[in-house]
């Protein structure tokens, strides 16, 4: 937990200027801000395993094969914290009238908000689509393995862990149609839609495979393209946490923005880190973008300075060659100090969407997470 | 012979009438199902039509992000060539026609029929090209038969999410949940009758079930028409799944299969008896006695 002192220092202080980035840095390194959800995020994977559970021991097994190896938890992190942040707008500690008039002889304290049970399954909900299609993915990318372990392709096939996906997508549809809240059934259901159009997206590395030099449209084409894989989901979960907390429209849309810029500046330092990395610490091969055919940001800002890089990025980095040519390329240029600038934009922007939010551990903790993903070790 | 106006229009529909086999009376069985849907709205009187267009655009779409990709066609022929296309749809509206109470109904409410009936199409079709996928295919067929499943899937949920109703999204969400459970039972030798059946009807009787069940909803029927629909679909899934499994050798189990058959036909049948409705009662009866064994 935040420290009193510095609580109130970062209370006052607004989170468009360099200077507090910095003064919050510094408190980050003491916050403990996963305290805060720490209850409900322990919840989080057994829920997953009932919500799944099944009598046949081998779909049990397949389905959770993802849940024992547990991954950052990320994203249900978001939804918990976007929870509790938001419920102060709404909830059961907002007075009504406002501190003004209440002339309660209490002494100052600030509520930390609280998650509702709907938001908990929220979180478990998203989870599980994550996990779906991390299950998909394996097949896709032809995978062999996933957070230090076989991925699911190996561990049990192709056919099973496609199956078991759509097995998983069942299970948290159900488990969305028992919040009994349209609006965010119908949010989700174009998540899975948006991951799959994602999917189809990155079968080429641009929509208009003439033009060999880098345009302005090669990026929109990979923003885009993480925009549906991975910000889609995070921005949409956080929305809908917002819409179950009964939040005001504006409240929703700054809880789906933030989760937008957090989510696209994860992705971005994901392709850095596919660079940048050695293969211990990724819990997957690194360089594994390049040798699937991705252009990722990296590439994409070095092929400014290397037009050579045009004809690799079209033919996907076909030639055996070209894998080794474009990582060496890549590190001759800025292209990775590119990245992480524009990631860093991003999360500027996901300190701003958080403004109309009022302050409080939750959000700081908000603030601090969008902090440690252009934090990570690259 | 005169042939209608849409058999024509439609080349697959032309073999099927004229062929003799199983498949041949399938199909002159839906044409007379889409005959008692025609004479209701207008809106259903091209409906093979209808589907058929929907799911060549759907194939378009992805012929476009595959870039024409000559694989498609291979991965999508589980789906094309199995006897149930078009099975689900015309099911649905069928319950959609039989659990009505009201005499007329508003354009908006036939929409609804056939989304609900592209949802169980698409689930279908996904679930068909899904469980085809093999461990010997080449990457690139692996990962095209993956993404079109799961473009169906994409569609079929965001489809589902605007017919806004709680209980149909839990309902069909369940369904795919389902064939999933029932594919894995696959692999278990099965001695046990009980735990056969539960297999078929994991494999072949939920969807279409719970697709009925979900057109009841959609109408806000009564609790026993649910319940009549949600059966009629149960027994008439289980039939065919009977009927088109491969024949038995020995003559004791194909009699065996024969009474089973019956049984089941003779259960969706009985669950017709609440229906008013005597046009859409009797093509639903005409669909259960039509189900046999080749």
């Amino acid at each position: 937990m935040l420290h009193n002192g510095i609580l109130k220092l970062s209370l006052k202080s607004t989170w468009r200027n360099q200077g507090c980035r910095v003064l919050f840095r510094a408190a980050s390194k003491s916050a403990n801000f996963t305290g805060l959800i720490e209850n409900e995020l322990r919840q989080v994977s057994p829920g997953i395993r009932e919500l799944l559970s099944s009598k046949f021991e081998e779909l049990s097994k397949c389905s959770r094969y993802y849940t024992i190896a547990q991954g950052k938890q990320m994203r249900p992190s978001l939804v918990l914290l976007v929870s509790k942040a938001t419920s102060l707008c709404s909830g059961i500690d907002q007075s009504i009238v406002g501190s003004n008039f209440l002339e309660d002889d209490a002494p100052d304290h600030v509520s930390t908000g609280q998650v509702l049970p709907s938001q908990l399954r929220l979180a478990q909900i998203t989870e599980m689509i994550h996990t779906a299609s991390l299950l998909h993915d394996d097949v896709i990318d032809h995978a062999s393995s996933r957070r230090g372990h076989p991925s699911s392709n190996v561990a049990f096939g192709n056919r099973k862990s496609v199956l078991t996906g759509n097995f998983i997508l069942g299970r948290a549809s159900t488990a969305m149609a028992r919040l009994r809240t349209p609006k965010v059934t119908e949010l989700f259901a174009t998540v899975v839609a948006d991951l799959v159009r994602g999917e189809f997206l990155q079968l080429k590395n641009t929509a208009d495979t003439n033009s060999l030099e880098l345009q302005p449209f090669h990026f929109d084409y990979y923003i885009e393209k993480t925009y549906l894989k991975t910000a889609s989901l995070i921005s949409k979960s956080c929305q809908s946490a917002a819409i179950l907390g009964q939040c005001s429209p504006t409240v929703i849309e700054a809880a789906a923005d933030y989760g937008r810029y957090v989510g696209t500046a994860f992705q971005l330092m994901d392709d850095v880190l596919d660079y940048t990395s050695q293969d211990e610490t990724l819990g997957k091969a690194a360089n594994a973008d390049l040798n699937l055919g991705l252009a990722t940001a990296p590439v994409l800002f070095a092929w400014k300075q290397y037009p050579e890089l045009g004809a690799m990025v079209i033919n996907r980095f076909n030639c055996p060659s070209d894998v080794k040519k474009a990582r060496e390329l890549v590190e001759s240029t800025d292209g990775i100090e590119a990245t992480v600038k524009w990631a860093n934009d991003y999360i500027l922007k996901a300190h701003e969407a958080l403004q109309c939010i009022p302050d409080s551990p939750a959000r700081q903790a908000l603030h601090a997470v969008a902090e440690k993903v252009v934090a990570r070790n690259y | 012979m005169k042939l209608p106006l849409h058999i024509i229009r439609n080349p697959f529909l032309i073999s099927s009438y004229f062929s003799a086999n199983k498949s041949g009376s399938w199909a002159s069985v839906l044409l007379k199902a889409v005959g008692v849907l025609s004479r209701d709205s207008r809106w259903h009187a091209d409906l093979l039509n209808v589907l058929t267009e929907e799911m060549g655009s759907l194939n378009k779409q992805l012929n476009a992000w595959t870039g024409n990709n000559p694989l498609l066609d291979r991965i999508t022929e589980p789906y094309k060539r199995s006897n149930t296309q078009f099975f689900h749809p015309l099911l649905v509206l069928l319950m959609s026609r039989a659990s009505r109470m009201e005499g007329n109904t508003s354009q908006q409410m036939f929409q609804r029929y056939k989304q609900l009936s592209r949802v169980t199409e698409l689930i279908h079709a996904a679930n068909l090209i899904h469980i085809n996928i093999r461990e010997d295919q080449s990457t690139e067929e692996l990962k095209l038969a993956t993404l079109v499943g799961d473009y169906l899937l994409g569609k079929a949920s965001v489809d589902l999410s605007h017919l806004e109703s709680n209980a149909v999204t839990e309902l069909m969400a369940s369904a795919i949940a389902n064939l999933v459970e029932g594919h894995f039972m696959k692999s278990r030798s099965l001695a046990d009758a009980q735990a056969n059946e539960r297999m078929l009807l994991l494999q072949s009787a939920f969807l279409p079930a719970k697709a009925c069940l979900s057109a009841s909803i959609l109408n806000n029927a009564s609790t026993h028409i649910n319940k009549a629909c949600f059966t009629y679909g149960r027994f008439l899934g289980l039939s065919m799944h009977v009927a088109h499994e491969d024949i038995p050798e020995k003559m004791e189990q194909k009699t065996k299969k024969m009474d089973l058959l019956n049984d089941y036909r003779k259960n969706a049948k009985d669950a017709l008896t609440v229906f008013p409705d005597v046009e859409a009662k009797q093509a639903l009866i005409e669909i259960a006695d039509r189900v046999s064994i080749a």
